[in-house]
């Protein structure tokens, strides 16, 4: 006899698959399979594109350069009204550097006026963005890096799900030693949640009969998942109040 | 309407007609057919339709003009003919449109993203608007088809308020065998999950009521990594995990200074961050994800401590990956409700086809005659020529140690039916079943 599932007591303990699990670990194992093989070779290849891509996500970084470049195709007032107009050298800031090229969409960022710039044409046509709150403001920053960094995120979550498909398939093959043990056993005893999560397990050493207990007590579907098609006979005990 | 082009005009003056058009009684007045017409004028010349969507591509809408444009397209699709919306379908369906929609800040606005979505998908438009509630569209996590949805909720479904769909139940007791029983594997499977969420929203409840002390919470956090490599070779791979440097240190840990004290402590209190515990992801106090955790005791025991965590679905790990890298403030909290337990049930529903027995479980009609099954002929033989008596023969083969009782009748016949038909039900008072008839089956049946 085996016993699935988390809590175990003292006469129960040697029937379980957890102990036999720490104590004898070979009866679970399996020998060579080359599906294995195979499988653990492309998760390799995708952990090592993970890694790549790692680097590659810590250097996104929506720059003011990204956000004008943005702004440009998805944001045309602000593109214009960020954009430096040509100055004859005349104007400077007030520790007096020369003003540089994303000097207006900082200072729109940081919650400032146009400085040095406020009478100049291009900041009057877009008076209403420069008159926008700081909360405002950081809201409209917040949508354009994200869109922004969306952009890069869907080729990373692309290999994220490969990765975790091919991890899954790893896992199934690899439980596949807990079917064996179980098959060679004459009474399965588990919890319901036990016997969702070992289903395939379970269906792979075809009980003929499934006794449920406290059957009252159980949810409809927590039965119908331990339903395998080799059940010749289901026997629900319980208490109908 | 068209006069005004100003982005001001959109914000202001438009958006609060459209809003004030968007409540749900003004749905309700003659079946919808006077919103119809309003949509219908509003629409129809197109030269307001035509500024306005140029405001909105050109980022000029804040949230309130957004979720009055969003409006205005959803429903000019369901009301006006499809003749009149194939330039505006054909509009957002373009590249970026509906990304940009979804991108917005409000929570409302992108449900009705989603449901514009969802209508564009299927050629077919519902007409039942003011019926029942249907699947699909009506959060990130809503799928017509149920074997789509995600087992772990994403942040919108968590916080939506929308009634749970389930099948309605036309679709339970009539139509072919088929169907019914496609359709009563959907509810049970809708039915598990919605009791899933109730618990995990009662929990974020409960976190954000009680003193910080009662639930963990752990603040500041920084993003470390975007992948979880374990560190020995011993250990299996995992799922993908990201890491984050928790600063402050483990309540419990920071009077610990050898780390390898550290680690003895974590592992004699597995319940302190337990494995596969569900914590929420918070970036600038927004929920953004359901994490559970992968308990690295080498590097949660580390100086600086490490936390793994698990992000399951794509919407979620996607929303996750954007928002930690625009914002700062990121935290975790704990949640007292766990996936885990409902996860591999749900997970079975959905790759279920076939329910064994349904004749019995799902079809039975009053009338019809249990199935049997022959394997056990000599002992049901055996058991109806002496009742009582012959219980102590049957029981004494297989274990010795097991007392010699004398079953009344209805006990024999209860365990004759349970050994002969393919589907029985046992039910009686407490201590008449639960001790005899389960161990006293599963002998007689070995």
């Amino acid at each position: 006899m085996i016993r699935l599932g988390g809590k175990f007591t003292e006469r129960t303990r040697p029937f379980s698959l957890q102990t036999i699990q720490s104590d004898s670990p070979s009866l679970l194992h399996l020998g060579y399979d080359p599906s294995v093989w195979s499988l653990r070779q492309t998760l390799e290849r995708l952990d090592q594109d993970l890694c790549k891509v790692r680097k590659r996500y810590s250097k996104i970084n929506p720059s003011h350069g990204a956000i004008m470049q943005y702004l440009r195709s998805n944001g045309k007032a602000y593109y214009d009204a960020f954009t430096l107009p040509s100055l004859d050298g005349e104007v400077v800031t007030k520790k007096g550097k020369k003003l540089g090229p994303y000097f207006l969409l900082n200072n729109w960022m940081r919650g400032w006026g146009p400085g040095p710039l406020k009478d100049h044409a291009v900041v009057k046509n877009a008076a209403d963005i420069w008159s926008m709150r700081p909360h405002l403001r950081h809201a409209k920053l917040t949508e354009w890096k994200e869109a922004i960094v969306r952009s890069h995120v869907a080729s990373i979550v692309n290999i994220v799900s490969r990765y975790n498909d091919i991890q899954s398939q790893l896992e199934a093959k690899e439980s596949r030693g807990i079917s064996r043990l179980l098959q060679s056993k004459r009474i399965i005893a588990c919890t319901t949640t036990a016997a969702a999560k070992y289903r395939d397990q379970i269906k792979g050493s075809s009980p003929s009969v499934l006794l449920v207990e406290e059957a009252g007590e159980i949810l409809e579907s927590h039965i119908l998942t331990a339903l395998s098609p080799s059940i010749q006979k289901l026997i629900l005990v319980g208490d109908h109040k | 309407m068209s006069a005004d082009t100003s982005p001001a005009f959109y914000n202001g003056d438009v958006a609060k007609l459209l809003k004030y058009l968007s409540s749900p009684e003004l749905l309700s007045v003659g079946e919808g057919s006077m919103l119809k017409q309003i949509i219908s004028v509003l629409m129809d010349p197109s030269t307001f339709w035509v500024q306005f969507v140029e405001a909105f591509s050109q980022s000029e809408l804040d949230e309130s003009g957004k979720f009055g444009f969003a409006w205005l397209c959803y429903h000019s699709i369901l009301f006006l003919p499809h003749s009149k919306t194939t330039p505006m379908r054909s509009k957002m369906n373009s590249k970026g449109f509906m990304d940009l929609l979804m991108g917005a800040k409000t929570l409302e606005t992108r449900n009705i993203a989603l449901q514009i979505n969802h209508c564009l998908e299927n050629a077919s438009i519902s007409t039942s608007l003011t019926g029942e509630p249907t699947p699909g569209g009506r959060h990130d996590n809503d799928f017509a088809d149920f074997r789509k949805i995600s087992i772990v909720p994403t942040a919108d479904e968590i916080r939506s308020t929308l009634p749970i769909t389930t099948v309605s139940s036309s679709h339970l007791y009539e139509g072919t065998k088929e169907q019914r029983m496609a359709a009563y594997l959907e509810n049970q499977f809708r039915l598990l999950r919605e009791d899933m969420l109730s618990e995990i929203r009662e929990g974020i409840q409960l976190a954000s009521e009680r003193s910080k002390y009662r639930t963990l919470v752990l603040n500041n956090l920084r993003l470390a990594d975007i992948h979880y490599k374990h560190a020995y070779e011993g250990r299996r791979a995992v799922q993908w995990a990201v890491v984050f440097e928790y600063p402050a240190g483990l309540r419990p840990l920071r009077n610990i200074k050898e780390q390898g004290e550290r680690k003895e402590w974590l592992q004699n209190n597995r319940n302190f961050l337990r494995h596969l515990s569900t914590f929420c992801l918070y970036v600038e106090d927004e929920l953004v994800a359901l994490t559970t955790i992968e308990r690295d005791e080498d590097l949660l025991a580390a100086w600086p401590c490490r936390v793994v965590v698990h992000i399951e679905g794509s919407a979620s790990i996607a929303r996750a990956l954007v928002k930690l890298k625009v914002s700062d403030r990121i935290k975790l909290v704990q949640v007292n409700s766990s996936i885990f337990a409902y996860q591999p049930i749900l997970c079975a529903l959905q790759q279920m086809v076939d329910i064994p027995h349904a004749r019995e479980l799902l079809f039975w009609t009053s009338g019809m005659e249990p199935r049997t099954s022959n394997s056990l002929h000599p002992l049901v033989a055996n058991l109806r020529g002496k009742p009582g008596v012959a219980r102590k023969a049957v029981l004494s083969v297989g274990s010795s140690k097991l007392k010699e009782v004398v079953l009344d009748k209805s006990q024999v016949s209860s365990l004759h039916m349970g050994l002969t038909q393919t589907v029985s039900l046992i039910q009686g008072p407490p201590g008449m079943c639960d001790e005899l008839s389960p161990p006293a089956l599963s002998n007689t049946i070995l």
